[in-house]
């Protein structure tokens, strides 16, 4: 009859070790799925946050004339600054809110004003979430139409994310 | 006593026979069920990781006009959609790759993109084209690869075609050059999709296609462009979806950027999809330059011509600020002696006059 006992309890214990490892082994595996989607999110985050500036400086609403030679690279002042103007009217707001989701965008000339081109910044507004920041600094040409000059500006575009919580 | 031994041998060797048994196949079962949940959730993020990829490849390739691009992506089959609501809003643009569900349908919203519906292989070609109405108002990206085929069908002599596709920057995709006698003689070279373009040809008619490239079901199409008094800048495109029914959707369409948007949509239905994604800047930009005007000088007394001009081109811009902008609303800016003619004219005068231009 001890004989019998003994066989039954190693039985047991071999269940129970091979569970046991079979926990480690899915611990192991989720913590490392969960790592790599992080990582996989962050490159993400970092090539939205590019394409953004991208975008930004593509836009043909406020670049220079093709008298003006300047291409892509080149912004109109005077477009930037009717942009920071009117920013914040109903249906303009709307518009680049869809596009640029949460961003700041400002225009810097080295001899001139900073402008505010676009700005939605959520912490303020949305406090029960933490927020992942990503800043890209642009150089541009920047045309005066008034004055038909050429100078350096730079754009300064953040954009915020939300914190996926685990 | 050696009875009862032999008879607890017999009971032990079955129980644990039975016991490894069910274990076994249990433990089998998880790791079968983990492995294959590996091996799905794998594809599902290399279809993902496609589709980003391709989405970010048109989102940049805006912001390099005139370029022609070809980008090498995974031999698969890429699906472009569009949907677009009532009230000219575009609810869904994506690009789907393959038969994964794993994409975002949002992803090309803003980005107008004209292509053929479906395009498969490892190549994707990409030019951007500046739209300007006559202001710039968006860049439109025009797309397809190496297993789609463009015939121009033209009349006459076909220098003007040639010219039009090397002004235009877009040799690269790929066109035949058959006159509109010849066409019956054009045969299938066995390219995905063929679209026929018929470049300012008179008396144009797409049933002398021939019949091979006429089944039903074929993703081919053709184009009919009939240019205006100002040659290849505006005129209609008329859109032939199905060669097999040939029911004509025709479009007033203005300028070259709008025109190979035009040459490079499968049909109707993504020509207007992705043209509402542009409609929708025209109220922007109309406030931007208008805006801009406040930061000219003060008129003089009495006003210089170049003050005139800007007074009346106010009142210009503020004819763009409509809502809900569609073709039809957009084609009475076009019309001979319209808003869009008086600013092209407005804006020659002020570069004659030395004096800072509109836009």
């Amino acid at each position: 009859m001890k004989k019998a006992q003994i066989q039954f309890g190693e039985t047991i214990m071999v269940v129970v070790i091979l569970v046991f490892l079979l926990v480690i082994g899915i611990v192991f595996y989720f913590n490392a799925t969960k790592g790599s989607l992080e990582k996989e999110f962050s490159y993400r985050e970092d090539i939205e946050s590019v394409k953004l500036a991208k975008s930004v400086l593509a836009l043909p609403e406020l670049s220079c004339g093709g008298f003006t030679g300047g291409g892509t690279t080149c912004m109109d002042a005077l477009k930037a600054s009717s942009l920071a103007t009117i920013k914040d009217r109903p249906g303009v707001r709307e518009y680049y809110r869809d596009r640029f989701g949460f961003a700041t965008i400002k225009l810097n000339p080295l001899d001139g004003v900073p402008l505010t081109l676009y700005d939605s910044d959520p912490r303020p507004v949305d406090l029960s979430k933490k927020w992942n920041v990503q800043a890209q600094r642009i150089f541009t040409t920047l045309y005066d139409p008034l004055t038909d000059t050429m100078t350096l500006g730079y754009l300064n575009v953040t954009r915020y994310s939300a914190v996926v919580s685990s | 006593m050696a009875r009862r031994f032999r008879r607890r041998g017999q009971t032990d060797v079955p129980f644990h026979f039975i016991f490894a048994l069910v274990g076994g196949v249990l433990f089998l079962a998880f790791f079968f069920i983990l492995i294959r949940s590996v091996l799905t959730g794998s594809e599902d993020r290399d279809v993902r990781e496609t589709s980003y990829a391709v989405e970010t490849i048109i989102t940049t390739s805006l912001t390099n006009p005139d370029a022609f691009t070809i980008a090498e992506v995974k031999n698969d089959e890429y699906r472009f959609g569009c949907e677009v609501l009532p009230n000219g809003k575009v609810s869904e643009s994506y690009v789907q790759v393959g038969k994964g569900k794993d994409f975002d349908e949002k992803g090309l919203v803003y980005v107008p993109v004209f292509s053929p519906r479906v395009v498969k292989g490892d190549q994707l070609f990409t030019s951007t084209r500046t739209w300007e109405a006559p202001f710039p108002v968006a860049n439109l990206a025009v797309l397809s690869n190496n297993r789609t085929r463009y015939v121009i069908v033209y009349s006459g002599n076909n220098q003007k075609a040639h010219d039009y596709v090397e002004k235009e920057n877009l040799a690269g995709f790929g066109f035949d050059f058959v006159a509109s006698g010849n066409l019956a003689n054009y045969k299938d070279a066995g390219f995905d999709q063929y679209r026929f373009v018929y470049f300012n040809v008179k008396g144009a008619d797409p049933s002398s296609i021939p019949s091979e490239f006429k089944k039903t079901g074929s993703s081919n199409s053709a184009l009919v462009i009939s240019f205006g008094e100002k040659g290849d800048a505006s005129g209609t495109v008329t859109f032939y979806d199905d060669l097999a029914v040939l029911k004509p959707t025709s479009f007033s369409y203005y300028g070259t950027a709008m025109l190979d948007a035009a040459l490079f949509s499968q049909d109707s239905a993504v020509f207007s999809c992705n043209m509402a994604k542009v409609f929708g800047r025209l109220q922007t930009a109309s406030l931007i330059l208008k805006g801009r005007l406040t930061s000219y000088p003060r008129p003089s007394q009495p006003p210089t011509q170049c003050d005139l001009i800007y007074q009346s081109a106010s009142d210009y811009f503020d004819l763009y600020t409509v809502a809900n902008f569609d073709f039809k609303k957009f084609a009475a800016l076009t019309s001979s002696g319209g808003t869009i003619e008086s600013l092209e004219e407005s804006n020659r005068r002020l570069l004659s006059l030395q004096c800072p231009q509109l836009y």
